[in-house]
């Protein structure tokens, strides 16, 4: 998937947004973009704009509407891969169709808008992928999950790359780098855009342990990222 | 130690880079962690969307499995109008995908032009039901006038449905149907049980029990909205 070009899908359209005019203060002025057509950054809930559409969507999926269905996987299967990816490495897939039959079935039962559908959908994908995980230990057959990405080259980090877009594969290989708490806790904030009450549910943990664990996540990723950061952050002390 | 711009990734900016919600005080150059994070989040690749076809064929036949209980169409009287915008708002965004600059569909308070409500006039008066056939060749009489709260009741709807040919069928009676499919069935029995059309309002007339049978139907299922709904809608939508 590096450098992958993409057409222009429905997902894009309703998740698109109005591109303000002027560069914005953390664009290298006049440098392109990722690809996608949209020039502001965007994750953690912001990515997810039109709640109000999309939580009647939920309603209209559970009395069994199927485009409606078919919005909300579009909207969230694939942040839902993205952190199977970080469980279970390239079982993600097969894990994910599983979860979605969970979720088709059972989403008659579920009260709630498009963020605690989210919240919903990713509890269910991760019991699946636990529950795989637990089966795999006693039936090894394949490398251990945290091998998945060891052979995913490592972020260049030339000059003449730092204008790219980050693919979102290099990223998803430096948060499996994480300790796994951490790596959690960042993917469901910011690619699976819960807050942090809804986050902290889903992993059954108290919910300040949760923000200590995406804010290290945080911190270890910017270190990782520009390590010059250390020797500016002493320069200005 | 680690930096978010020149500042200390403290809780307080950490919550708001989780939230999506950049800081005012970023850098003006680029910014590797906010480059990252959007990367996390970049919108799908066809890959990620490649199941897609099986999740929805896998839930629609589990609904027809489960053969769920007449419609809880009560419950969704109040957001029945919204329902359908948004089913507008899909249609325009699935019919769209390859045309670029497409007004987003996120507004849902704007119906485009082919879901103007029909010009004609809902005068003729009603007729007892053992003379209502069902069937596209049938020469209907214009639905009743709308109930009180001005929109068609689902029984209206279906008439219109039948008069135009059984294609295309409204969101409400899809919703109430269960599926494309199923709506001409559905219509055939809600209105063969209804003692006389009469101008209820709302849409919580009850489905007939043999709602949920499903011989084919006319309308072919098309997962792209071409079809989508152009029926009677109420003045609640006006745009």
């Amino acid at each position: 998937m590096m450098g992958r070009v993409r057409s222009l899908t429905g997902y894009d359209l309703l998740h698109s947004q109005a591109v303000p005019p002027e560069p914005l203060p953390w664009s290298p002025p006049g440098e392109p973009r990722s690809a996608g057509g949209s020039r502001r950054p965007l994750f953690g809930m912001a990515s997810f704009p039109d709640g109000e559409a999309m939580s009647e969507a939920v309603l209209a999926a559970r009395d069994g509407d199927d485009t409606a269905f078919g919005l909300l996987y579009r909207a969230v299967q694939p942040r839902i891969l993205r952190y199977l990816r970080l469980l279970v490495g390239p079982e993600a897939e097969d894990v994910a169709s599983e979860a979605w039959l969970h979720i088709a079935r059972d989403l008659p039962s579920f009260e709630g808008d498009f963020a605690g559908f989210r919240a919903w959908a990713v509890t269910v994908a991760r019991h699946r992928a636990l529950d795989h995980l637990r089966y795999e230990r006693r039936h090894p057959t394949r490398p251990a999950p945290d091998e998945a990405f060891a052979d995913v080259p490592a972020r260049d980090d030339t000059a003449g790359e730092a204008v790219e877009a980050v693919s979102t594969d290099a990223a998803l290989a430096l948060v499996a780098t994480l300790p796994r708490d951490q790596a959690e806790a960042v993917m469901l904030r910011v690619v699976l855009g819960l807050d942090a009450q809804s986050a902290a549910r889903v992993l059954g943990k108290r919910p300040g342990a949760v923000r200590i664990a995406a804010m290290r996540g945080l911190r270890r990723l910017a270190e990782q990222l520009d390590p010059h950061s250390i020797r500016r952050a002493a320069d200005e002390v | 130690m680690p930096t978010h711009g020149s500042r200390r990734i403290d809780q307080d900016i950490a919550e708001r880079l989780l939230a999506g919600d950049v800081p005012a005080g970023a850098r003006t150059e680029a910014d590797p962690l906010i480059d990252h994070l959007a990367a996390l989040a970049a919108p799908a690749s066809p890959d990620e969307l490649a199941g897609e076809a099986r999740a929805r064929e896998a839930f629609r036949a589990g609904f027809q499995a489960r053969d769920p209980a007449p419609r809880r169409t009560r419950r969704r009287t109040g957001t029945l109008a919204k329902l359908l915008t948004l089913k507008v708002a899909i249609a325009t965004v699935i019919s769209a995908t390859t045309l670029g600059g497409v007004a987003l569909a996120a507004n849902t308070s704007v119906l485009p032009a082919p879901f103007r409500p029909p010009a004609k006039t809902k005068t003729t008066p009603p007729r007892p039901a053992s003379e209502s056939e069902a069937g596209p060749e049938t020469r209907r009489p214009q639905p009743a006038p709308p109930g009180p709260a001005g929109t068609p009741s689902l029984a209206d709807l279906c008439r219109a449905y039948q008069k135009a040919g059984g294609d295309p069928a409204p969101a409400p009676l899809i919703a109430a149907a269960g599926d494309r499919k199923k709506v001409a069935d559905y219509c055939r029995t809600l209105l063969d049980a209804k003692p006389g059309p009469g101008a209820k309002p709302g849409p919580a007339d009850p489905a007939g029990p043999g709602g949920r049978a499903s011989p084919p139907a006319p309308p072919p299922t098309h997962p792209k909205a071409d079809k989508a709904p152009a029926g009677p809608v109420g003045p609640r939508l006006k745009p």
